[in-house]
């Protein structure tokens, strides 16, 4: 039976091309998502493998688990180090500070992509301890104030030399440094589009705002006495709020955080592969049954002279292995070169990555092939199974007329099940049970549509294909009249279409719905003129720059807002959840944020105010006593005293003075500032502008600027999901041309016919990419019906949470339409090549 | 069945009870209306003529030549057959002269055309405004009902149907109530009354029939070749014929003989009882 497969696969080798290609590109999608995170992966444990080669013991201030990013650069009084120094098997103690630290170009703009950490360090002089060295050709370490040291990557990259002048933005201003060294790592790791920059420690103190404070001390043991042993001692005569690590366990948590950071990423790759997968599944499985279908007499003929229909099905599903192999073996290369690829491609946007070799484990060598295979043999799976219920009569019988049409009802009944579960499972997913479901709603949602599809594909021909005959004649009708003919393959063709188009389109209405619900919100809610936030992630707004606003007469009101995190729980201890809470000054607060507080803002002065929602899913009344705990380890009880409209910030609100007394990062994240009455918000702003320039920073927008970039953020986020989703769209256009070549061929004796009685190629090429491009908008119209109900469905989810508005983007989703359209015409350019080539004779030449 | 009564006299040779069948009579007047309005315009040149046609399939050692100098005047009007045991070329002889296929040597002329002149598109054009064609099966295009596909030539050029001539045709070869069935809704003969009604629509130079009665019974084959008959002889329509069965030639003006590529003989106005007289003196 191998050798029969292996000849039924190269007669048909052309057709099979195509299904394979589909195979390679969603296994190319899986191997590559996951060579780039191991690479990835690998670059960083690299660079961290040696962070702490020369630590014994590492004390730190304590940062609760679940405190943010932003937190964790938490310091503590530098009086401690003599007292740590003091205890018995320490060699040394070396006190060290770090915080934000960024290169300015010369025209004082932010050097490199924000993203990836920029670091300043106070510089260890023992080299023992730092991983870091200056190389004698390369200067000195910094040893007075102006002096820096730049790590030698940043400076390559940035052709920053020894003896050159440059400018460094700090949370609290900037400042000019002279270079007076280079410094590599002991493993010469590139750091990718992190830099560090390296100050004499008392400056360091100074430019990161840490006078008399530091943020870790570095210990090395005396010979005789283990890391571990060391830290017992260290950890009996450690005051609260501080914990020691060994050196070995803090590259451990470190490796782990990356992990989990980087297995995220994976995960969400790997979904788009997924999606990729589905897609191509869908294709396999058409081709299949319609090479079956052709192939139907012969299959029949085997019957005849006596192969069981169980050999029947083995010589499918062999064939499909064998393209399975084929097409996985060739995924997994094209996978290996697509992470590199977009390694380089990442790299020439400026997000730089470790360098190092791709990594390639046996693991995602063999999860590929695996993948590949299984897919393509579940998918030819059913079409086998069809073919081997071919009655031996068959053969006997001119054309190939047996189809064996399972009954309309049956369809109907199926298609309305699987449908009906998938809308359960989304149901439960939003309401209850979370995205998984979410996910697993969608899935049977799709293949109920796709099921239910055939159905409707008759007179979806014939409504979406009625301008066709009026706008190009006979070649429009017969387009038409083509999708019409097969409704099960024009529906499997046009699903396969639908499930990236629905995914577009839901994407687009949920982001569409997030900008007008945020719009909203920020129109109505919010009264400042000026918004001023970091450009990054890790700082918050200066402190003094905040101070010096203050001073200026034009304006009517500067209210800071700080965010935190925080763990609630009630008084019974019933109900624990971290949570983000932020922190007004109810004297200014109401000018720039109209926050709909009950009885009124001022109320935060005495205890919390929480979001009506929010109160009510967690069961909470005005007066209740809850329990805060902070970050920083401290914690008090308050009683919630009034509540909120918005769920902005988190939804839940304490006064500055508190927020102030428990939290150690005093910096806003948000200043909003009112302008005077009486005052052009033009004038306003330039001022507060003028200000802001020795604060690099600092970002200054009016309210537009401010919609404006929230909008051009979610566009952002928009392009990349269109863009992992494109793959799953090319596939499925593939899969159009697949079946147009399929049908290709089973029409060529009505091509020649055609040609013969007049029909010059163009209008052979036409009728064929007609009937590509309403097959392709068929496949369109369903997605952006699905997409459209998903986004619907999950924005109504999430009304809650403040995506009050649902909102249409009817352009978008037509324009989506048109596009599919436009892929049907370059799906057909090659079939319709093909047919348009034909040569009449042997079209019509008889058998 | 307009045209039946021109057959008549030529069933002799049918040895069946079809002949019974043609008791339709008809109008006259019908008839005169139907001459009138074919239009062929009287010329100088044959409706098709090939000179020193060769035709060669395949390259070196392995190639056939198909025709190997074949010389053929089509005149207006007439009803020729090509008859010839199986691979004597006679297929190959329509598809050159239908402009199907191409010549290595010697050249066709269509009205006068030579085909060699012409590229794909203007041939195809050719073809489509010039030439009808019936098959021997697959004659028609199934996603489209009898009254398309009897227009077909016309919708691709995109020309004006004259529903007048339409009709007249519809009527005669007797689909006037199967114009909105499906090929596949239709009999075998009525399947070939579409085809030669698509022919005839055009008002072609030449109507080239490949074995147009290979897949229908005798009865429904006397209908077929009457029709054709009719056509040639009350609107003077040019038909040249492909078919290896005597009965079928015996309703030609002419029957030309074609052996190993060569015409070996040529009967005007045969009957199949000297076709196969003939056919049978070429075997000894």
């Amino acid at each position: 039976m191998l050798r029969t497969a292996i000849k039924g696969m190269w007669a048909h080798k052309l057709r099979l091309t195509l299904t394979a290609l589909s195979i390679v590109l969603g296994v190319a999608f899986v191997v590559g998502s996951y060579v780039f995170t191991d690479t990835i992966q690998d670059g960083f444990d690299k660079l961290f493998g040696d962070a702490f080669a020369g630590v014994d013991v590492q004390v730190e201030a304590e940062v609760l688990e679940f405190a943010q990013q932003g937190e964790t650069f938490p310091s503590f009084d530098e009086g401690l180090l003599d007292q740590i120094a003091s205890v018995p098997g320490v060699e040394m103690a070396v006190p060290s500070v770090s915080g934000f630290a960024q290169l300015l170009d010369p025209e004082g703009n932010l050097l490199g992509i924000s993203g990836p950490p920029k670091f300043g360090f106070s510089w260890v002089e023992d080299p023992t301890v730092n991983r870091f060295s200056i190389l004698e050709a390369d200067g000195r370490p910094p040893t007075a104030a102006g002096e820096v040291a730049v790590d030698a990557g940043t400076a390559s990259r940035h052709d920053i030399s020894v003896g050159q002048e440059v400018d460094v933005a700090f949370e609290n201003g900037k400042g000019r440094f002279r270079v007076v060294g280079l410094a590599s790592s002991v493993s010469q790791t590139d750091f990718g589009t992190s830099s560090l920059l390296f100050f004499e420690r008392r400056e360091a103190q100074r430019l990161l705002g840490l006078e008399g404070q530091l943020t870790a001390i570095i210990l090395r043991a005396e010979e005789g006495v283990s890391p571990e042993v060391l830290l017992e001692r260290v950890e009996a005569v450690l005051p609260e709020g501080l914990i020691a690590a060994t050196g070995e366990q803090l590259e451990q948590s470190v490796v782990e955080d990356l992990e989990t950071g980087l297995g995220f990423f994976n995960t969400a790759l790997l979904v788009f592969a997924a999606v990729a997968i589905l897609v191509g599944a869908f294709i396999i499985q058409n081709t299949f049954r319609i090479i079956v279908a052709q192939r139907l007499r012969e299959l029949a003929l085997l019957r005849a002279i006596g192969a069981t229909s169980r050999q029947v099905i083995r010589m499918v599903t062999t064939e499909a292995a064998l393209v399975g192999l084929v097409a996985s073996a060739l995924g997994v290369g094209t996978g290996i070169l697509l992470a590199y690829g977009m390694r380089e491609a990442l790299d020439l946007f400026g997000f730089s990555f470790p360098r190092g070799d791709l990594v390639v484990v046996t693991r995602t060598i063999v999860l590929g092939m695996v993948v590949g295979m299984v897919i393509t043999i579940t998918s030819a799976l059913l079409p086998a199974i069809q073919a081997s219920s071919v009655p031996p009569v068959a053969a006997l019988r001119v054309g190939a007329g047996h189809t064996r049409r399972a009954s309309l009802r049956r369809r109907a009944i199926i298609g309305i099940s699987v449908t009906c579960l998938g809308i359960a499972g989304l149901v439960v997913g939003l309401v209850w049970l979370g995205i998984t479901w979410v996910g697993a709603g969608a899935l049977l949602l799709f293949l109920g549509v796709a099921i239910l599809a055939p159905l409707v594909a008759r007179p979806a021909g014939s409504f979406l294909g009625w301008p066709f005959p009026l706008l190009f004649g006979v070649p429009g009708l017969l387009a038409k009249e083509n999708t019409r003919r097969q409704p099960r393959r024009t529906a499997a063709t046009a699903s396969a279409l639908m499930i990236g188009i629905a995914l577009v389109s839901f994407v687009a209405v949920l982001s569409s719905s997030i900008r007008d619900s945020v719009k909203q919100s920020l129109l109505e809610s919010f009264a400042a003129d000026l918004t001023i936030t970091s450009v990054n992630f890790t700082t918050g707004v200066s402190e003094e720059f905040v101070d010096d606003l203050a001073q200026l007469d034009d304006l009517a009101a500067v209210s800071s807002i700080r965010t935190g995190s925080v763990r609630i729980t009630t008084a019974d201890g019933s109900l624990e959840i971290e949570t983000n809470i932020a922190a007004v000054d109810p004297g200014t607060v109401e000018q720039v944020w109209a926050t709909g507080a009950e009885p009124g803002v001022e109320a935060v002065v005495e205890g919390m105010i929480v979001e009506t929602n929010q109160m009510e899913e967690r069961g909470w009344a005005v007066g209740d006593t809850l329990t805060l705990e902070f970050p920083s380890g401290e914690s008090s009880e308050l009683e919630i005293t009034g509540t909120l409209a918005s769920p902005a910030f988190g939804g839940v609100l304490i006064s500055e003075e508190r927020y102030l007394r428990h939290y150690d990062l005093t910096a806003p994240d948000v200043v909003f500032v009112a302008v005077a009455e009486g005052v052009a918000l033009g004038d306003a702003q330039r001022q507060v502008q003028d200000l802001a320039v020795d604060y690099p920073l600092v970002q200054v927008q009016s309210k537009s600027d401010f919609v404006a970039d929230f909008e051009n953020q979610i566009d952002q986020l928009v392009t990349i999901f269109n863009g992992l989703l494109a793959l799953a769209i090319v596939i499925a256009i593939l899969g159009i041309t697949n079946t147009l070549a399929l049908s290709i061929t089973e029409r060529l004796r009505e091509i020649g016919l055609l040609r013969a009685v007049g029909m010059v190629r163009r209008q052979v090429r036409r009728m064929v990419r007609w009937e590509a491009v309403i097959v392709a908008v068929f496949g369109a119209v369903l997605g952006v019906l699905l997409g459209g109900v998903l986004g619907w469905a999950v924005r109504l989810a999430l009304a809650d949470d403040g995506l009050e508005v649902f909102s249409l983007p009817v352009t978008q989703l037509l324009i989506y339409v048109a596009l599919a359209g436009v892929a049907g015409v370059i799906a057909a350019i090659l079939p319709a090549r093909s047919a348009s080539r034909i040569k009449i004779l042997d079209a019509i030449a008889y058998e | 069945m307009v045209w039946a009564l021109a057959t008549q006299p030529r069933l002799n040779g049918l040895t069946t009870a079809a002949a019974d069948d043609y008791r339709y009579r008809p109008d006259p007047v019908r008839i005169e209306i139907m001459a009138s309005s074919n239009s062929i315009s009287p010329s100088a040149h044959p409706a098709v003529r090939m000179v020193d046609g060769v035709k060669i399939y395949g390259e070196g050692e392995t190639a056939v030549r198909a025709l190997r100098g074949v010389s053929l005047s089509i005149e207006r009007g007439r009803f020729t057959a090509i008859m010839g045991p199986s691979g004597s070329g006679k297929s190959t002889l329509l598809h050159t002269l239908a402009g199907l296929d191409t010549l290595e040597e010697g050249e066709v002329f269509i009205d006068g055309t030579a085909l060699s002149t012409l590229k794909d598109r203007a041939l195809t054009i050719l073809r489509r405004e010039k030439v009808g064609f019936v098959f021997q099966t697959f004659n028609l295009i199934p996603t489209l009902n009898a009254e398309e596909n009897i227009l077909l030539p016309l919708s691709i050029a995109r020309e004006d149907v004259e529903r007048h001539w339409f009709d007249q045709i519809v009527q005669t070869v007797g689909l006037g109530d199967r114009l909105s069935h499906r090929p596949s809704q239709l009999s075998g003969g009525q399947q070939q009354r579409v085809a030669v009604a698509r022919a005839l629509m055009s008002r072609p130079i030449i109507v080239c029939a490949d074995e147009p009665t290979g897949n229908l019974d005798s009865r429904a084959s006397e209908e077929l070749l009457g029709f054709i008959r009719g056509a040639v002889d009350e609107i003077d329509q040019t038909v040249v014929m492909v078919t290896h069965d005597p009965l079928v030639a015996a309703f030609a003006d002419e029957v030309v003989f074609l052996d190993d590529g060569l015409i070996t003989s040529r009967m005007a106005d045969p009957n199949a009882d000297a076709i196969f007289d003939h056919l049978k003196s070429l075997g000894e």
